[in-house]
């Protein structure tokens, strides 16, 4: 099987390399004396492509003919074999018999070339005394010569195979030879068109009996030649269309016969098309074997770097998908069979001892069911421990306790794929720290297929996953906002929701609209804003809205519409190379009616959203509670209705105070604290609230700002816990207010303590503003959307020119893009994909950025990681929301590099 | 052989010495643009705007199932847009093998012009950005812009 796929993908390459061949010779005889160098080297290039493949495959016949060609193209290549008709012909008999041998190779060892070899042998043997001849050879004589030659050589036997091959070949090649023959009688000019007519007639009688023997022909066409077709057919489709609609409008009751013969027409036309559209769709399938194909050397390395014995066997590589999809994949399944060995199949000694072959074995299966393309990859390994996955979500604050425990264990072993997740006990270089899973399954719903594991304990795990046929044709939600329609593919719509009033609302928080959905609030995107268009004729809606919930990857919002119109299946088509780059687009479509809809891509009108309108934005909120970024609150209020949080990490102490200890000095509040006095600053001086509460004992939080500490007195402390902000943190612009998330019962505002210093006491930043005079462009790369959000916000308020990156590879990719556009990397150490450290790593280790300055940030600054990451290369570590540090550490890094002339 | 090869080099330099010009206007801006590139001329189709687009592009139509970006030379080329959404049509042209739609207001004719007659841009060219325009031609006192497409497209942003 897989020595055939290896003949079969031989076949498809020599054959493209001797395509040309044919016309390339046909040229290089013209020249004669004056050949181009490089057009010999091409076909040299190509003969020896096709020599060695063939010596591989043990095609001896195959390998030998081009050999003998190869030498003799070598010598051309030299300039020590001037081409002439004669040892060109002989040459394009080999590239011909190349060609036949290549068609029918299964055989082609069988067969007997050694007199083309001989003819190949003498050309290059004579080569000198011949083409001195062939020099004086335009007179008739050498012509005469040469036409009984080729006369004598087309009515020589064949080699046993093709002679009781098939009579019509034969005759072709009988009749192909008389053309060059007199060709060379007439000027060169012509001899071109008459021999490669010739050729061709060669070429499809070599086609007919390829076609009965190997199992199926083929030949190459453009993929645009494919689309073009495809949208003809579409096309086709909507005239179809509005043929049925004005038939059945045009009443003929009156001729029943007229009428059950154009009945009876727009039948056939409705089928005929059908079955068009459909084969066209079958031009773009691809087997998946393409990828499957890869596989076998991947476990072999892993099996030798592991120290593990592991059998791979595949099944369905027949099975096909569409070309994008098999290409989209590729990576995926890599990751998931990497994931397989790594951490499933067990040591050899681990596996006998447990009365299992020590060989473990996977299985990569393909299998079409119910119109979609299921992959499942099977492994005898170890499989995965419910017990363990719960424990670990609720050590790493993906879930809580209670909700670990209701979890069935079939949902608990999918807990891999939540971010951040590992399951092996120890870290390796194959799959590395399970970073990764989460991005799998993202990868894969990008193409619009899921991913789920199931597992035994003991036993093995099966991963399965599934995929759409196709991306060319996509459900999608057709809604309309303003007059217009847009499509919405059906993969990003996690449901469709008509408010009520009631539990299904619309709420504002700070000017920032949200719904309320199921005790969940969901970011309110109002399209035709995102859009900006004019509002339509119906004007306003009151609550009565329609929206569409959409989720993709990490995001989830909601999103306001005039109306849903229908779900559709829909032709996605590219757009133009004007508009192929709107982040707001997923391409378009032509609509039953024949107009043009835009395709909307969710991420990017979240993210359009987010930019567009200053109060609504759209977060991280993945709904299973995966979590990547846990952070330890304090948990504050300043009355039952006014609860506030603080990263725990920038506060340096926290006392309980008596009401007696706070001195006022002019309008300034302060406190006796460790041998000096503490400035105090109240929530409430900047942050709207309802009330405020004044019992006898309160809290100050000390932390420190621009090189002043300063204390947040506050009434009461409520907790300081790990939540997980991912999973319900809006973005909220308020001064001194970072975001809102739901914590515990409340509606929690997250403080930013430094937004809120700034505006209590300007003075102390006044001597930070003068040197901000230098903005800076900035590469982030912060894979929580969160912080992400904070980041771009704070630097871009300071003039820096910020490009934000979600994880590692992608900041890796922005980077090595352009190269020469950021003066300051600015990273999370937390990362999927790429951590902080490993890209500070690749990019210290290339030369172009030796010297860009790299700052880390972390919630946890403890000394080993600072270790570790001034080891990577790391410039400066700063902790996340620590606003003025952070922008002091990239004024002097920036400073440093452009004072230093570096770039 | 050396006769067929006069032969090619006299068509060429006829081919040459010639040029075909579709004619149109643009606002009160009379406009032509090399006859090769112009694949067809259409009515105005209806036109689906795309959110997020440079104000230059127009829109995009549904041509026989190809969906075709229209531009808007008036914005590109700052010429005020009148209303003459009868006479108006889209030319669409073929520029390496995208076909890309140009909204016009008026389509007037086709001119066959010896190319020595196309003189380069005047320096005071006004209101229209010298990047697209390829020559000048002068008939009856009137003056035409020969645009250059590519040039036209790349000032897309």
């Amino acid at each position: 099987m897989d020595q055939a796929d290896l003949l079969n993908e031989f076949v498809e390459e020599a054959t493209e390399h001797l395509s040309d061949i044919e016309i390339q010779l046909l040229q290089i005889e013209a020249m004669g004396e004056d050949v181009d160098d490089g057009l010999v080297n091409t076909v040299f290039r190509a003969i020896h492509s096709v020599k060695g493949a063939a010596g591989f495959l043990g095609l001896t016949q195959i390998n030998e003919l081009s050999h003998h060609l190869e030498d003799v193209l070598g010598r051309v290549r030299e300039g020590k074999l001037t081409p002439d008709p004669y040892n060109v012909d002989v040459m394009l008999k080999s590239a011909d018999r190349l060609k036949t041998l290549i068609d029918d190779v299964e055989t082609s060892n069988a067969s007997d070339n050694s007199e083309l070899c001989e003819k190949l042998k003498a050309v290059l043997d004579g080569a000198g005394a011949k083409s001195d001849s062939a020099a004086a050879g335009n007179s008739a004589e050498s012509q005469l010569d040469e036409v009984s030659h080729r006369i004598e050589e087309a009515t020589a036997p064949e080699p046993p195979d093709e002679a009781q091959g098939d009579q019509a070949e034969h005759v072709l090649e009988t009749n192909e030879d008389p053309a060059p023959a007199q060709a060379p009688a007439a000027s060169n000019g012509t001899v071109t068109p008459a021999r490669s007519s010739a050729k061709k007639t060669d070429d499809s009688g070599a086609d007919s009996k390829a076609t009965r023997r190997a199992p199926e022909s083929t030949i190459r066409v453009g993929v645009r030649v494919l689309d073009r077709l495809m949208n003809l057919a579409g096309e086709l489709v909507l005239s179809r269309n509005q043929l049925m609609q004005t038939l059945a409008a045009i009443s003929l009751k009156e001729d029943a016969t007229r009428q059950s013969s154009l009945d009876k027409i727009a039948l056939g036309l409705d089928q005929v098309t059908t079955e068009l559209q459909e084969t066209i769709m079958q031009t773009r399938m691809q087997p998946i074997g393409n990828v499957f194909n890869k596989f076998p050397r991947v476990i072999r390395d892993l099996s030798a770097s592991l120290g593990k014995e592991i059998q791979l066997k595949t099944e369905g590589n027949e099975v096909e998908t569409d070309k994008t999809i098999v290409e989209a994949i590729a990576d995926p399944l890599t990751h998931l069979i990497r994931n397989s060995c790594d951490h499933g199949i067990e040591s050899p000694d681990v596996r006998t001892a447990s009365g299992k072959d020590a060989t473990g074995s996977v299985v990569l299966k393909a299998y079409h069911q119910a119109g979609k393309v299921m992959i499942e990859i099977i492994d005898d390994g170890a499989g995965m421990d419910p017990e363990k996955l719960r424990r670990k979500a609720v050590e790493k604050g993906v879930l809580s306790e209670e909700a670990a425990a209701r979890m069935s264990d079939a949902d608990a072993v999918n807990l891999i794929f939540a971010p951040g997740f590992s399951t092996a006990a120890a870290v390796t270089d194959v799959s590395g720290r399970g970073v990764g899973m989460d991005v799998v399954r993202t990868n894969i719903e990008k193409i619009g297929g899921s991913v789920e594991v199931t597992s035994k304990l003991g036993a093995g795990s099966t991963v399965s996953i599934t995929l759409p046929l196709t991306l060319a044709i996509i459900p999608a939600m057709i809604v309309e906002v303003s007059g217009h329609r847009y499509a919405l593919p059906q993969s990003s719509i996690a449901e469709l929701v008509q408010t009520d009033g009631k539990e299904k609302c619309i709420q504002q928080i700070n000017h920032a609209e949200v719904l309320k959905l199921r005790g969940k609030l969901l970011p309110l995107v109002r399209l035709r804003e995102v859009l900006g268009l004019n509002p339509g004729e119906e004007g306003d809606f009151g609550n009565d809205h329609q929206l569409v919930v959409l989720e993709t990857g990490r995001c989830r919002c909601a999103l306001a519409v005039d109306r849903v119109i229908d779900s559709e299946e829909i032709v996605v088509k590219p757009l133009g190379r004007h508009l192929n780059e709107l982040p707001m687009l997923a391409g378009s479509t032509i609509l039953g009616d024949g107009h043009v809809a835009m395709i909307l891509d969710a991420s990017g009108v979240a993210i359009d959203a987010e930019a567009h309108d200053s109060a609504a934005s759209m977060d991280d909120a993945a709904l299973d509670g995966a979590a990547s970024d846990l952070q330890r609150l304090v948990l504050i209020s300043v009355s039952p209705n006014d609860h506030f949080a603080i990263p725990m990490d920038i506060v340096s102490r926290i006392e309980r105070i008596n009401r007696e200890r706070v001195e006022m000095i002019g309008s300034q509040r302060l406190m006796q604290y460790r041998g000096g006095t503490l400035p105090l600053l109240n929530i409430e001086d900047v942050v709207e609230v309802t009330q405020v509460d004044d019992p006898d004992e309160s809290f100050v939080i000390v932390f420190k700002v621009c090189g002043h500490e300063a204390g947040l007195q506050v009434p009461y402390l409520e907790d300081i816990r790990d939540c997980d902000l991912n999973g319900s943190l809006e973005t909220l612009r308020q001064t001194g207010v970072a975001g809102v998330a739901i914590i515990g019962e409340h509606s929690t505002r997250m403080l930013d303590l430094y937004g809120l210093t700034e505006v209590a006491r300007p003075e102390w930043f006044e001597s930070m503003d003068s040197e901000e005079a230098q903005t800076a462009r900035i590469l982030v790369c912060e894979d929580s959307a969160f912080f992400r959000n904070f980041l771009t916000r704070v630097l871009a308020e300071q003039g820096h020119e910020v490009t934000a990156c979600e994880h590692g590879e992608e900041g890796w990719a922005t980077l090595s893009e352009r190269p020469k556009d950021f003066d300051l990397l600015v990273t999370d150490v937390e990362m999927p994909e790429l951590s902080g450290i490993e890209l500070t790593k690749r990019v210290r280790a290339d030369g172009r950025f030796q010297d860009l300055p790299v700052i880390a940030l972390t919630s946890l600054a403890d000394e080993d990681s600072r270790r570790v990451g001034k080891e990577a290369g790391v410039n400066d570590y700063q902790v996340k929301m620590n606003k003025p540090e952070l922008l002091a550490s990239i004024d002097k890094l920036t400073a440093k590099t452009t004072s230093g002339g570096t770039r | 052989m050396s006769q067929s090869v006069l032969v090619e080099h006299d068509e060429d330099a006829l081919a040459a010495s010639q040029i075909q010009l579709a004619t149109f206007e643009v606002g009160t801006v009379m406009m032509a643009i090399d006859i090769a590139r112009v694949q067809e001329i259409n009515r105005l189709m209806d036109v689906t705007p795309v959110p997020g687009a440079s104000p230059m592009v127009h829109g995009v139509v549904n041509l026989r199932g190809d969906v075709v970006t229209v531009v808007n030379p008036h914005r590109i080329l700052d010429v005020p847009e009148s209303d003459t959404s009868r006479s108006g049509r889209n030319l669409i042209l073929n520029i390496d093998g995208e076909r890309i739609g140009v909204l016009v207001d008026k389509v007037a004719d086709i001119l066959t012009v010896q190319r020595e007659q196309l003189s380069s841009p005047p320096s005071n060219v006004r209101s229209i950005d010298r990047r697209f325009i390829d020559s000048v031609y002068l008939q009856s006192n009137e003056v035409i812009i020969v645009l250059d497409p590519i040039g036209l497209l790349d000032s897309i942003d």
